[in-house]
């Protein structure tokens, strides 16, 4: 099974993003693999509408768990599946407390056994902050590793806010030759191409 | 490679960025087989550790020899050589806190990558664990313990105690049962016996058998003042804390006066462990009421944390 990882900084919607987009593929429950570094494995069977107050929050890091779950997406006649991991925000200080640091490292470790890398970016925040503050060195970083990849895209969040139509064409010239596509995790805006560039790749 | 990065992540040494690009560079794809340590590497590792435990000179030096000698052992038995028997039996003597439990712990994990153990785990024991109440059990209960160490190491703390209670008492019966499983299961088991110096060498005298079964006798030194210093400095910097400069001074005063009040009995690691974590809750007292403690400020220890505990 192919294995495709969400990853970004803190606080861009990623764990909103894997949520809705398995809902979009016509998932009404998930069961959620929860990987911790300190408490080990755990899983749980839940529908998509409660486990989004659930694991969704403004707070950063508020996933510190690598959170998988298995979604199966039409494939010709047959279905197919994959393995969607959601990880832990990737900030670019060292973070004082080591339960981050560990969550980071172990995010680190997953994005090493991944196929497929979605990259979020926030568009919204690119927009207001201007590109040098919206987008960190740690998101260079993740293009460039994620580019050794069989597949790597990245997904511009928050198209849905005002002017954040700017913070996409920002990003898009940030990031040449790589494919970037405007989504709205909120919305489920452009989640029609995320599928059809993921079904190329897997 | 990359597990190193990663847990560098984890000590706070690299920001996320930094390991990103140097993952990229030792990158291998997704589809190849792991990189697994060889065992040179892991041997290198385990010797690492040893290294990086402060003092110990001389263990460390035997310990070396140790393994160059059931190196050659191996090698020569490839090739049809005559080869001794490896007998690893062993006798640590040291005070208190002098890092022989420690030192156990890698030896099992140094046998277990050479090959002459299996598991190399370390099942550590004192009389109680060995000894009965009554007549005939304690064979029974030493043989349960020699079963789980099997593969391993058995340690047994303060060994000299199986040794007092006189003719009628039954840790004779351990010493046997123990002796009698090493004969027996020469290979897959290392025995250590340790205790304090003085008790130690008595228990030798009055067991002559003792001394030519468990032909490797390390003897831990205690620690020199500088050596205890950097102890303490290395136990702090694991647990993320900092002296400061005055605080590094009286550091060094307390355990001078340690040493010189009681040097016999002095604890040594333990005794700075104690004091280590003293100052911290210290610390941590000092610090709770102010509202926004800088990092700086979490980390430092200053020299009125620092405070000599008893050691008893």
């Amino acid at each position: 099974m192919k294995k495709v990882i969400v990853v970004g900084q803190p606080n861009v919607g990623k764990t909103l993003f894997c949520l809705n987009f398995a809902e979009f593929l016509g998932m009404q429950s998930v069961t959620i693999n929860f990987e911790s570094y300190e408490r080990g494995c755990s899983s749980r069977v839940i529908t998509i509408s409660e486990a989004r107050p659930l694991l969704v929050n403004d707070h950063e890091h508020q996933t510190l768990d690598i959170q998988s779950m298995v979604l199966t997406m039409p494939w010709g006649k047959s279905v197919k599946q994959f393995e969607l991991i959601d990880t832990t925000g990737l900030a670019d200080r060292i973070d004082f407390e080591s339960q981050i640091r560990k969550a980071m490292a172990q995010t680190l470790q997953f994005m090493r056994q991944a196929d497929v890398v979605f990259h979020i970016l926030d568009c919204f925040k690119v927009a207001q902050l201007g590109y040098l503050k919206g987008i960190g060195e740690i998101d260079y970083q993740i293009a460039q590793f994620g580019q050794l990849k069989k597949g790597y895209i990245i997904l511009a969040n928050k198209i849905d806010l005002p002017q954040a139509q700017e913070g996409l064409d920002r990003i898009t010239l940030e990031f040449p030759g790589n494919k970037v596509i405007g989504i709205s995790a909120l919305t489920k805006k452009g989640f029609k191409e995320v599928r059809e560039v993921a079904r190329q790749l897997l | 490679m990359g597990r190193e990065i990663i847990s560098m992540v984890e000590n706070g040494e690299v920001t996320v960025s930094e390991a990103l690009s140097l993952l990229k560079r030792s990158y291998t794809g997704t589809n190849q087989p792991k990189h697994e340590l060889t065992k040179n590497e892991k041997l290198a590792a385990i010797k690492q550790q040893l290294d990086s435990l402060i003092g110990l000179h001389s263990v460390k030096e035997l310990i070396n020899e140790i393994q160059a000698y059931v190196e050659i052992q191996q090698r020569r038995t490839a090739v049809n050589l005559a080869s001794d028997p490896v007998v690893l039996h062993m006798i640590f003597m040291g005070n208190p806190g002098s890092g022989k439990t420690t030192v156990a712990r890698i030896i099992g994990q140094l046998f277990l990558e050479m090959g002459v153990l299996q598991k190399g785990h370390l099942v550590e024991v004192e009389r109680a664990d060995l000894v009965a109440e009554y007549i005939g059990q304690t064979a029974q209960r030493t043989r349960e313990q020699l079963r789980k160490a099997s593969g391993g190491i058995l340690f047994i703390d303060e060994a000299y105690s199986l040794a007092r209670g006189g003719e009628k008492d039954f840790g004779k019966e351990a010493i046997d049962t123990i002796v009698k499983t090493m004969e027996d299961q020469r290979t897959n088991l290392v025995v250590i016996l340790a205790g304090y110096s003085a008790p130690m060498e008595e228990f030798l005298e009055t067991n002559p058998g003792l001394r030519s079964r468990f032909p490797i006798i390390i003897r831990f030194p205690d620690y020199t003042t500088f050596e205890l210093f950097r102890i303490a400095e290395q136990m702090l910097r694991e647990r993320e804390y900092q002296l400061s400069k005055a605080a590094r001074r009286k550091l060094l005063s307390i355990i001078e006066g340690l040493k010189r009040k009681d040097a016999k009995n002095f604890g040594n690691a333990r005794t700075i462990r104690n004091l280590i974590e003293r100052a911290i809750r210290k610390q941590a007292v000092r610090l709770v009421h102010l509202k926004n403690p800088t990092r700086a400020q979490l980390m430092e220890i200053t020299p009125e944390d620092l405070q000599e505990v008893s050691d008893d």
